[in-house]
């Protein structure tokens, strides 16, 4: 009967749930050779790791997660949030100055709050870590007001003689995560890895990204 | 309206440079201090230099993340940071970071002269009612208190030195200039402070 299906119809989703969607912010498709979204995560951790960092700290963004994940399983590592993207650099700082290799994570928009903990600093005390900055306003942002900083990025580091390497594909992952630290802490610089959405997906779509773990199997 | 100073009057002001000197002479540990922006580094250069003395030279506001980091990588030395107020009113924020992760070795000095000095003695908020021993409290810094005078000072200096929990040691302070400096080779004073507290191959 037809009242009988639509019942049944509408009952059906209860019954056999879609399964969730992978937790990968922004719902863009890599398509990098089928590989999982958060391997290019791994990678840059294993790098890391191999430079013996010992402490990150991070305002978060979604792009980040699968980073942040990570370093927090790690028991090598202490990780925790700041509250602010300079803060998160001066304790970087702090740690490097106390024998402890260190990374500072912050999303596009929140360089936006460190150029004087760079300028005033790192860079005439010459202290070294990595910054790790996930990019916006590019390649399918919906917010405005994410674009214009994501642009103040490259000529800051550039007029501050910092090194910097976007990572776009997963081929380069591991080669320019290694290159960027080792250049950073053997000659006491900061150095600058910019995750561009092409790697990380990015965020494509307004809300919160999901709190699952992106972390597959090995 | 008429803002009106509500400074806290009854304890007379306390002479930032004299309780520098004390607390440089309670320290028997090779204590690492973070001198923050201005007049808290520069009297922490004229109460006596210590190779353990880091000089922040230009970052207003990071003093006590930089401290925090310092605590984090050499977790058996104890850290303390001197900041003024206007520069903690700067990143009042990392109070509550140093809350969250609770090290049990950093100490927290406020000097309060309630003015911005180095730039022409303008107030600050804490002229103004904020409360910065309140403020740390609030953000979850439990042992925060005021110096009434200097052996109130002395005292919690020690006791915060032996506390394995963080704390903040408000002192209402005179506005007045510091008469030394250190250089300003900031690349120097990195090493010798790194070579102070026993980082490898920090002593060029």
């Amino acid at each position: 009967m037809a009242g009988t299906a639509k019942w049944e119809d509408d009952l059906a989703p209860l019954l056999n749930p879609e399964p969730p969607a992978p937790a990968r912010q922004g719902g863009s498709s890599l398509g990098i050779d089928g590989v999982a979204p958060a391997e290019w995560a791994g990678l840059i951790v294993g790098a890391l790791r191999r430079h013996e960092v010992g402490l990150v700290s991070y305002v978060p963004d979604g792009a980040l997660a699968p980073l942040i994940e990570r370093f927090q399983a790690d028991v090598a590592v202490t990780c925790f949030t700041s509250t602010r993207e300079d803060e998160a650099i001066a304790i970087a700082a702090g740690a490097a100055l106390g024998g402890l290799r260190s990374v500072a994570m912050m999303q596009s928009s929140g360089f936006g709050n460190v150029s004087n903990a760079l300028a005033s600093l790192t860079t005439p005390y010459q202290i070294p870590m990595v910054l790790i900055v996930t990019e916006r306003g590019i390649l399918g942002e919906f917010n405005p007001v994410q674009t214009p900083i994501t642009r103040v990025i490259r000529p800051t580091l550039d007029a501050l003689g910092i090194p910097h390497a976007t990572v776009e594909r997963l081929d380069e992952v591991q080669f320019l995560a290694d290159r960027i630290a080792s250049q950073a802490y053997r000659t006491n610089q900061v150095g600058v890895l910019i995750l561009s959405p092409k790697l990380t997906g990015g965020k494509t779509e307004p809300g919160s990204a999901s709190a699952r773990s992106t972390r597959t199997a090995a | 309206m008429t803002i009106t100073e509500t400074r806290a009057t009854g304890a007379a002001l306390l002479d930032r440079l004299e309780l520098t000197k004390r607390l440089v002479s309670l320290l028997r540990n090779e204590e690492a201090v973070v001198g923050g922006i201005g007049n808290s580094s520069f009297d922490l250069f004229g109460a006596g230099h210590r190779p353990q003395n880091f000089y922040m030279l230009g970052s207003m506001g990071l003093a006590v993340p930089i401290g925090l980091g310092i605590a984090l990588a050499q977790p058996e030395r104890q850290v303390v940071v001197l900041e003024g107020d206007g520069s903690l009113l700067m990143n009042l924020g990392a109070l509550s970071t140093v809350a969250m992760v609770s090290p049990s070795n950093l100490t927290i000095v406020v000097w309060d002269n309630g003015v911005y000095k180095m730039t022409g003695a303008q107030p600050t908020a804490t002229q103004y009612g904020s409360d910065l021993v309140a403020a740390a409290r609030a953000a979850g810094v439990e042992h925060s208190l005021w110096a009434r005078h200097e052996e109130h000072f002395e005292d919690l200096v020690l006791r915060a030195l032996r506390r394995p929990a963080p704390a903040l040691i408000g002192v209402r302070v005179t506005p007045a200039a510091s008469d030394s400096h250190p250089d300003f080779d900031t690349v120097r004073l990195k090493y010798r402070f790194m070579a102070g507290i026993g980082v490898a191959g920090a002593d060029r």
